[in-house]
């Protein structure tokens, strides 16, 4: 796990007073908390393209695997942000040719793989990464990102450079010779979303990359987006007579088929030396449980296993309980952590002061605040998200799809779920302030998901699914569990995200994931397999509780609002972004806490940004 | 045993899970060789697109009559039949080779012009052909042209019949350019506006497929987007045909085949894999799962029929057996 960046001269020279050298270790130096056991900058094709790595050294301890990483034949320069979770199939097929390795690290199979293979060998890669790749002999550069969107990628060209980051913060240090502003579409739809969703970012003209997405850069500088994976409930399995059995097996005994699929990837995910989360929910809990099975076939001692319990002061604690018992059962480490509201202020500080690019997800406390505790003891933390998202677990959904289902296409099935599913800005305070600057920027993004809605006419309950597949998981879910693990140096990890795991979970239909108002059967079934029933939790809580009415927590909110809104507007009072925010604000009239959390986090980016980057236009 | 039975069970299970690289799912000389044709030829389409547009809007051809033009929704369908003697095969590294003798075209064109004609009654079905195989469909209510076409080049005159068809404005409402072995299931007229799009194409993702298909292209005909967008298509094809890197790929004449899914592909700027996401203004890309089902064979196409979900299922290479 680490950071990456890299900077590419797509002319003779770069722009006159930039210094590469400076600027890229600059720009390493800016995300260094991602990797902070070795840092190396490298530069080819005569100092015209530089990269640079930051690594959490996990695969591979020794400094032999630190990047940028050579091909053996050094064509391919490669920097790698994340685990390849099938590296041993990659390192069987590498075998076949003349290749010995020199390291355990995954990051050697990787860079061969794609040499001998291409970037074709993105089909054959499972795992969660972002790379870049620099071929050699044809000066070509191949950025990727992971299926899911597990690990972030932004980019930026212009002006004879083309850059590269694991994070936003380390591109901002090109602002004197890219110009950039704040998006005020970006503004608006972060509002609308909690987050600025992909391929835009909050600064114009930086972009990030899909999940599931690769970019070609020539060395003139043409950018070519491609994609090699797209999730799908009918496409992506069905497209030939081979995955149409492949279907036909999972349905006949799915409980069976994901219990090998669950075995295999926990196999592949948990290292031997790995913290556990273990919220008490269903998806964690069975990751946990498939972690004694391997701990038990590996000869892991049990109280060696730590694992990590998180719960909120006023919050209730049946599963944080059941946590508890269960861990105590296998014999393992186990700390639950509770948080009081002051710990929360004290996370909202720190993050609000790191966070590249911002995000309103209130679970971002709690979950940086784990990853603080773990941190200390452990390299890789192992948690479930993702299962709500591939096996329809969101409560939710029902009652958004029955809806949807009795409107059919009357309305606009992502406008009506995103307003009422997942609602943070008030849109009425949205709509006031975009009429007012005459954008509409949720409008083709919109009509996209209409065609969505088309394609999963007769089941609504599939299209949120893919719907928050696409937006949701990676735009909120994963960028929270990146940054927050992140900021501490920590690699968390999914075995639910595995590929084969996704894949199969997706040619799921609902009548084998929801009976009797269960959600997440197979799941459930499995982990009922292994642990004996599921004590009935009610309603599921999550983190997204964290911040209650009338609070300490809220009251802190509420006052840096305040204070520091009027501090904005009367430095920038010109400013279009900084009008779009009055006029929201006096607009709306809905405070949910989403959308407490989510202003306060934007102002407190947009203040840091205008002093530490005066000449990104605001 | 029962370790034996786990095994081939996870095997069975694993290959196809993760679209790679066994069991045929994946071929590595076709995918490679596919994405470097469409990389180059994204690339052109890309970079020079405003001179190709414009020799596109002038590479049209003579054609002998015309649509009526004025239904809620015109078909149009491009059959014109290889020389007897002519060698029929593709030969394309990327296409298996089929054996043309078990094909039906004239039953299979009568079931397309029966299937539009029955879900979509208001509509005028135009089929581009010659004189001698359309006299054999005299009878079937269409609009009958021909164009002045070279019959052994089929996709170059095909692309080229459907640019003249666009830019001379023969047609004012919804067009939808149908290969000859695609039967529609619901009638599409409604979908540009369901959909807002002035130009609908389809895609799919199979390792060894070009991702948009020509088989089914829905347009608004008259509308800027649409005019320029086949202008594109038709400027791109005029310039790939005759580059020599391509042609070293697929060795074979890109005016015979290949050569207008490539320049369709190309425009639609997706080098192996496009989706909905990657639509732009008015065009929307349409997953084919949908819109243009390939068929496992013929009587796939009741079963679609009944569960009215697919508007066109296509029936492809030796399903049309």
């Amino acid at each position: 796990m680490c950071g990456i960046a890299g900077l590419i001269s797509t002319t003779e020279t770069f722009p006159k007073g930039l210094e590469p050298e400076k600027i890229i270790r600059r720009m390493i130096e800016k995300i260094r908390h991602r990797g902070p056991e070795a840092v190396r900058i490298k530069e080819y094709n005569n100092q015209k393209c530089w990269l640079a790595n930051a690594r959490l050294r996990v695969s591979d301890e020794r400094d032999i695997a630190d990047q940028p990483y050579e091909s053996k034949n050094k064509r391919i320069k490669l920097v790698f942000n994340g685990e390849i979770y099938n590296s041993s199939y990659l390192e069987k097929i590498l075998k076949k040719t003349d290749w010995v390795p020199k390291s355990q690290s995954d990051t050697e199979r990787l860079v061969e793989i794609i040499d001998a293979v291409g970037i074709e060998s993105l089909h054959s890669i499972d795992g969660m990464f972002a790379f870049c790749a620099f071929n050699e002999r044809n000066k070509h550069l191949y950025i990727a990102r992971d299926r899911f969107g597990q690990k972030p990628l932004y980019y930026v060209s212009g002006n004879g450079i083309f850059a590269f980051a694991s994070e936003l913060s380390a591109l901002l240090e090109l602002s004197p010779w890219i110009p950039m502003n704040v998006s005020l579409d970006s503004t608006s739809q972060y509002f609308s979303l909690r987050y600025v969703p992909a391929p835009h970012t909050a600064i114009n003209p930086i972009r990030k990359l899909e999940p599931g997405q690769y970019a070609v850069i020539t060395p003139k500088g043409d950018v070519s987006l491609d994609r090699f994976f797209s999730p799908s409930k009918t496409g992506t399995l069905c497209s030939n007579d081979l995955n149409r059995s492949t279907t036909e097996i999972i349905h006949k005994n799915p409980e069976a088929a994901f219990d090998l699929l669950l075995s295999q990837s926990v196999e592949q995910t948990v290292p031997q030396d790995a913290a556990i989360i273990v919220s008490g929910g269903v998806d964690s809990t069975l990751v946990a449980a498939y972690t004694v099975e391997l701990d038990k076939k590996m000869g892991v001692t049990s109280s060696n296993r730590r694992s990590y319990t998180i719960q909120l002061e006023h919050q209730s604690s049946d599963e944080s309980e059941w946590a508890k018992f269960l861990t105590g059962k296998w014999g393992w480490n186990h700390e639950l952590i509770t948080l009081t509201d002051r710990q929360l202020i004290n996370s909202y500080l720190r993050i609000s002061e790191r966070l590249d690019e911002p995000l309103g997800d209130r679970s971002l406390l709690p979950s940086w605040s784990l990853a603080q505790a773990i941190q200390p003891h452990n390299r890789v933390a192992i948690g479930g998200d993702g299962g709500d998202e591939l096996f329809i677990g969101y409560e939710r959904y029902l009652a958004i799809a029955k809806y949807l289902s009795h409107h059919g296409d009357k309305i606009n099935w992502a406008e009506f779920y995103w307003k009422h599913g997942l609602p943070v800005g008030d849109w009425n305070g949205i709509q006031a302030a975009n009429k007012r600057f005459g954008i509409n920027p949720m409008s083709s993004f919109l009509e996209q998901m209409r065609i969505l809605q088309a394609e999963y006419s007769d089941s609504p309950l599939e299209f949120l699914q893919i719907l928050d597949l696409i937006n949701y998981l990676p735009g909120s879910v994963l960028t929270k569990a990146d940054r927050s693990s992140m900021d501490w140096g920590l690699e968390t990890r999914s075995p639910l995200l595995n590929s084969r795991i996704a894949v199969a979970a997706l040619s799921l239909k609902p009548k084998h994931l929801i009976k009797n108002g269960n959600m997440k059967i197979v799941l459930r079934n499995l982990l009922e397999n292994k642990v004996g029933k599921i004590p009935n939790q009610g309603p599921k809580q999550g983190f997204g509780a964290a911040i209650r009415s009338g609070s300490e927590l809220e009251m802190f909110l509420k006052d840096n609002i305040q204070s520091k809104l009027k501090q904005l507007i009367d430095s920038n009072p010109d400013s279009y972004i900084i009008q779009w925010i009055s006029k929201f604000v006096k607009g709306s009239n809905k405070w949910s806490q989403n959308s407490i959390f989510s202003l306060s986090i934007w102002i407190d980016w947009l203040l840091r940004l205008q002093k530490e980057y005066p000449t990104i236009k605001i | 045993m029962a370790q034996q039975n786990q095994k081939t069970y996870a095997n069975t299970l694993f290959a196809p899970l993760l679209s790679s690289n066994l069991a045929g799912n994946y071929q590595r000389g076709i995918a490679e060789g596919l994405w470097n044709i469409l990389y180059r030829a994204t690339l052109i389409a890309k970079k020079y697109k405003d001179k190709l547009i414009s020799i596109g809007m002038k590479a049209t051809l003579h054609i002998e009559g015309q649509p009526k033009g004025n239904h809620p929704i015109t078909y149009v369908i491009y059959h014109v039949p290889f020389e007897e003697s002519e060698n029929k095969a593709i030969g394309s590294f990327d296409v298996p080779s089929i054996d043309h003798s078990k094909i039906k075209h004239l039953e299979l064109i009568k079931w397309t012009i029966q299937a539009i004609q029955e879900q979509s009654p208001n509509a005028e079905v135009v089929l581009c052909t010659d004189k001698n195989f359309g006299s054999q469909l005299n009878n079937q209510d269409i609009s009958l042209i021909y164009p002045n076409v070279e019959r052994n080049r089929p996709m170059y005159y095909r692309a080229k019949t459907y640019n003249t068809i666009i830019q001379k404005k023969w047609i004012k409402n919804v067009v939808v350019f149908l290969d000859s072995d695609a039967i529609v299931l619901k009638d599409l007229a409604d979908l540009p506006k369901k959909l807002n799009f002035n130009v609908g194409v389809t895609s799919r993702f199979a390792p060894n497929l070009m991702p948009v298909n020509e088989g089914v292209i829905i347009a608004n005909a008259q509308s800027q987007d649409c005019i320029k967008f086949f202008a594109h298509y038709m400027g791109t094809y005029e310039t790939i045909k005759d580059d020599s890197f391509i042609k070293a790929i697929t060795k074979n004449d890109l005016m015979r085949w290949r050569g207008g899914q490539l320049s369709l592909n190309a425009i639609c700027e997706g080098i192996k894999f496009v989706d909905f996401r990657d639509s732009l203004g008015g065009l929307k890309i349409l997953p084919c799962n949908i819109y243009n089902y390939a068929v496992r064979d013929k009587g796939e196409v009741n079963t679609l029929k009944d569960n009215r979900k697919v508007y066109v299922a296509h029936i492809k290479g030796k399903a049309k057996y």
